[in-house]
C-alpha cells in the first residue's frame, strides 16, 4: 500500500480525473473532498463491505418454508 | 435455452429473457447473466437464478411495498449504463435474506437496490446509502405483506 501524508488542504491526484484533498481533521475524524467523474462510484468501504456479505447470505436461501413455485417467463409477444 | 439451477431442477428459457449485470452483483462480479422468474404463489417476489451457477439465486422483493416512502436516484450516468430511455423502463428490487430462524425473520436489503432496465436487460445493483435505509430491513414488518405472505 502506498502511504502519503497531507496536511489540511493538501490533496492528491489519482489518474488523470480523480482528486482527493484534505478539508478538515477533527480529531480521529479525517474530512475529505473528492472531485472525480460522476461515472465514478465512490462509496464508504464499510457499506460496500456490508453490502458484500448481505449479498452472499441473501445468494444462499435454504429456508424449507420457501418452497414456493415459480413461473417461468414466456416470451414476449411481437 | 435450458438452465440448470439448484433450486428448481432444469428450467427451460427464453434467451431474450436473459438479464445482463454490468459489474454483476457485488460480491458475485464473475456472475452477469441471469433469469428472473415470477413466484406463482406471491406476486411481490421474484426469483434471480444465476444462469452461470445453478446454485446462486435470490428472492427479490419490490421495496416499495416494504417501505413506502422508498426510493433511488437514477443518475444519468447509470440510465446510460442500462440504456434508459424513460424511467418506466426500470424496476427496482431489493434482495430478501431469510436467516436459519425462518422467513419470519426475513430481511431486505434497502441499502443495495438492484436496478433492471426490463425493455433492454440490463441490471446493476448500486449502493444507495440513505438515512433509514437500513441492509436488514425486516420484511414483515409492513401489515400488507404479512397478509399477502402465504407460504
Amino acid at each position: 500500500m502506498l502511504v502519503l501524508s497531507r496536511k489540511i488542504d493538501e490533496g492528491i491526484i489519482i489518474g488523470d480525473n480523480i482528486k482527493i484533498r484534505v478539508i478538515a481533521i477533527e480529531g480521529n475524524k479525517v474530512k475529505l473532498g473528492i472531485i472525480a467523474n460522476k461515472d465514478i462510484s465512490i462509496v464508504r468501504e464499510e457499506i460496500l463491505e456490508a453490502v458484500k456479505n448481505e449479498n452472499l447470505s441473501a445468494g444462499q436461501i435454504d429456508d424449507a418454508s420457501l418452497n414456493w413455485s415459480i413461473m417461468v417467463p414466456q416470451p414476449e409477444k411481437k | 435455452m435450458i438452465i440448470e439451477t439448484a433450486r428448481f431442477g432444469e428450467i427451460e428459457i427464453e434467451e431474450n429473457n436473459i438479464i445482463e449485470f454490468c459489474s454483476g452483483l457485488i460480491a458475485f462480479e464473475d456472475l452477469t447473466r441471469f433469469a428472473l422468474f415470477d413466484i406463482s404463489e406471491n406476486a411481490n417476489f421474484k426469483w434471480l437464478q444465476s444462469i452461470d451457477k445453478p446454485q446462486v439465486a435470490f428472492l427479490l422483493v419490490d421495496p416499495f411495498t416494504i417501505k413506502q416512502d422508498y426510493y433511488v436516484d437514477l443518475s444519468d450516468e447509470l440510465a446510460e449504463k442500462l440504456e434508459v430511455l424513460i424511467p418506466e423502463d426500470v424496476i427496482v428490487y431489493t434482495t430478501v435474506t431469510v436467516p436459519k430462524s425462518g422467513f419470519k425473520d426475513a430481511t431486505t436489503n434497502l441499502v443495495g437496490p438492484i436496478l433492471i432496465n426490463w425493455r433492454k436487460k440490463k441490471a446493476k445493483q448500486i449502493i444507495c446509502e440513505r438515512e433509514n435505509n437500513l441492509i436488514k430491513y425486516p420484511l414483515l414488518a409492513n401489515k400488507y405483506m404479512k397478509l399477502s405472505y402465504g407460504g
